[in-house]
């Protein structure tokens, strides 16, 4: 892969990266999606869905940010390598 | 052994164990003693150092008194805290590069060092400056009136409160004085440490022993408080203001003045990054079982009426695993505490040396800098302690209040970071008009469930925005963003470079 290739990829992953951001955030920000999901008589398993649905989105946001990161620590690696 | 002699012994060998580290230990000692070392440890700190002081920052000992207490009484709603410290080092993750390239490259070591070179304007520099002192000066009186009330929890009522937060205040200060950002640093280190161990270990262990597991303490919760699993606490809390409280802290964060100078002590772009990512990993497990455990102590009446005094946290560390965990707790609680006041305390020791004493006295050299720092961090931790010795109303209320204002720096941080026609005229208009609208929604506003600090930010993005196309681009701008675009070109974000420009591998 060149160069322009890699940048390009690059772009495309934290783009997409910051596109699930956004919409997970969106998800936890936007009062009627709250109220949609603050409900007590609901159970997902042992949680009740608020609490679902708190740890659900702030896990996914949590999970694409350390994606991001892995693969910003992967690409300064490879270019380390290729500088040397 | 009785409970009270466990924990003032183990609290005895922890102080005894912070001051050796930050007093005899290589690490911890000062060998340049210039400022920048003062204030920033040279600016080479490893990856654990800086993930832990910036983990100090946000999980405080209010956290384990005001917030948990909180939670046994209110339950979801306190989650907000989970989701807003995720979104704040998403922040710092995002604009870490831009913020440590201009730093390195232009020697800042302050918030208000980053406007005066971003906005080239000093009254400007000196009233944010000040603003953000006083801003965030609340948080220090705060923890240490947080601390002295904890130390009267954890040994039983023997010790007065105001004594403990005097006791704290002289280990603090004294370690800070002696070494400032090197000191902090040793001392987080063995903090971090011992809370990740103590807390994130333990917590686990208190709810399969209290409750059986997460399922039953929800069950438990569900029989005796339901509302308590709902974020409105049934309808006491409108949705907009859960999302306020989210957006305001979560912003909030990348406006502390103390947390925004702990990227400068990282080695690289990368490093801070790492930091970023890790810390938002820990924060989440860690205040998320934290904040369950408090909600399930509903179901003990004993806990309950612990919360009254905001030391529910220990009831239920002593209930659960008897007086060993909770003086193991407490030792946590108190280095949470004084992690916290201690950067802050440094950062606002330096910013005055800084910002208000350096520009006025032409010459000064790196030691009487330092000297300056020195004087102004023991004044004003003094005036911080006096005033933790006062009577304070509910804690968290205090902090709610202050992340309304901590938030109208943000916009002119974001804005100028990418923004080129972004100025100083929008800044101060800007963060003036939010300031202000903030605190008059607070006082008198009603009609939206939004939050004063939400209406304020966006009077002061309208505004910002507006003075960029009325007044013309600053002329330095453009050689600002092309030191960011020559460190791009580089590519690798574990490259370093100095104030020549020089870079290294």
């Amino acid at each position: 892969m060149n160069k322009q290739e890699t940048q390009q990829k690059i772009r495309r992953i934290r783009r997409v990266g910051g596109i699930l951001i956004a919409l997970f955030s969106f998800c936890l920000l936007c009062p009627p999606i709250t109220a949609l999901f603050d409900r007590s008589d609901i159970w997902v398993g042992v949680l009740p869905l608020s609490q679902f649905y708190v740890l659900l989105f702030t896990g996914l946001i949590v999970a694409v940010l350390f994606a991001l990161y892995k693969f910003d620590a992967k690409y300064d690696n490879d270019e380390l390598e290729e500088k040397r | 052994m009785s409970g009270v002699v466990v924990t003032i012994g183990l609290l005895a060998v922890y102080f005894a164990l912070i001051i050796w580290a930050a007093f005899c230990t290589n690490t911890g000692r000062m060998k340049e003693n210039t400022i920048e070392e003062f204030a920033l440890g040279s600016r080479g700190m490893g990856f654990f150092i800086v993930l832990f002081v910036m983990m100090g920052l946000l999980i405080t000992a209010s956290t384990f008194a005001s917030w948990f207490s909180w939670a046994v009484h209110e339950g979801m709603i306190v989650q907000y805290l989970l989701v807003y410290s995720t979104l704040g080092f998403l922040f710092s993750y995002v604009f870490a590069k831009k913020i440590w390239v201009w730093g390195r490259k232009f020697n800042l070591i302050t918030q208000p060092d980053y406007l005066e070179l971003r906005y080239r304007c000093r009254p400007f520099t000196l009233f944010f400056g000040a603003a953000s002192i006083l801003i965030e000066a609340p948080w220090v009186v705060m923890e240490f009136a947080a601390m002295g009330k904890l130390m009267n929890a954890l040994t039983y009522g023997s010790l007065d409160a105001k004594v403990g937060t005097f006791i704290i205040g002289v280990v603090v200060i004294s370690y800070i004085l002696y070494s400032g950002m090197k000191a902090i640093a040793v001392t987080e280190l063995i903090q971090g440490v011992i809370s990740s161990v103590a807390i994130a270990v333990g917590l686990f262990v208190v709810v399969y022993r209290l409750w059986g597991g997460f399922g039953p303490l929800f069950q438990a919760i569900a029989r005796i408080q339901p509302k308590n699993l709902t974020i409105s606490f049934d309808g006491t809390y409108s949705y907009e203001k859960w999302s306020s409280f989210i957006v305001t802290g979560g912003l909030g964060i990348m406006g502390w003045a103390s947390f925004f100078s702990r990227i400068y002590t990282s080695k690289s772009v990368l490093d801070i990054k790492r930091v970023s990512a890790w810390s938002a990993v820990l924060s989440f497990i860690f205040s998320g079982v934290l904040i369950i455990a408090a909600m399930g102590s509903i179901a003990f009446p004993d806990i309950v009426e612990a919360a009254a005094s905001e030391t529910a946290f220990f009831a239920m560390a002593d209930k659960a695993l008897g007086p060993w965990f909770l003086a193991f707790t407490g030792i946590v609680v108190v280095a949470a505490g004084m992690s916290m006041v201690s950067v802050i305390m440094n950062s606002h020791g330096v910013i005055i040396a800084e910002n208000f004493i350096k520009p006025f006295r032409e010459g000064i050299s790196s030691e009487e800098r330092l000297k300056a720092a020195r004087w102004s961090l023991l004044i004003y931790s003094v005036l911080g302690i006096g005033l933790a010795l006062l009577e304070l109303p509910r804690l968290y209320e205090i902090a709610l209040i202050v992340y309304e204002g901590i938030a109208q720096v943000v916009p002119m941080l974001v804005f100028s970071l990418y923004w080129r026609r972004s100025n100083k005229y929008g800044a101060f208009i800007g963060f003036m008009a939010g300031l202000t609208a903030a605190i008059l929604y607070g006082v008198y506003g009603s009609g939206t469930h939004w939050s004063g600090g939400v209406i304020g930010l966006v009077v002061n993005v309208v505004l910002h925005v507006a003075c960029g196309y009325i007044f013309p681009k600053d002329p330095h701008v453009d050689d600002l963003f092309a030191v960011i675009q020559e460190y791009e070109e580089g590519g690798v974000l574990t490259r370093q470079i100095d104030s020549m420009g020089a870079e290294a591998g």
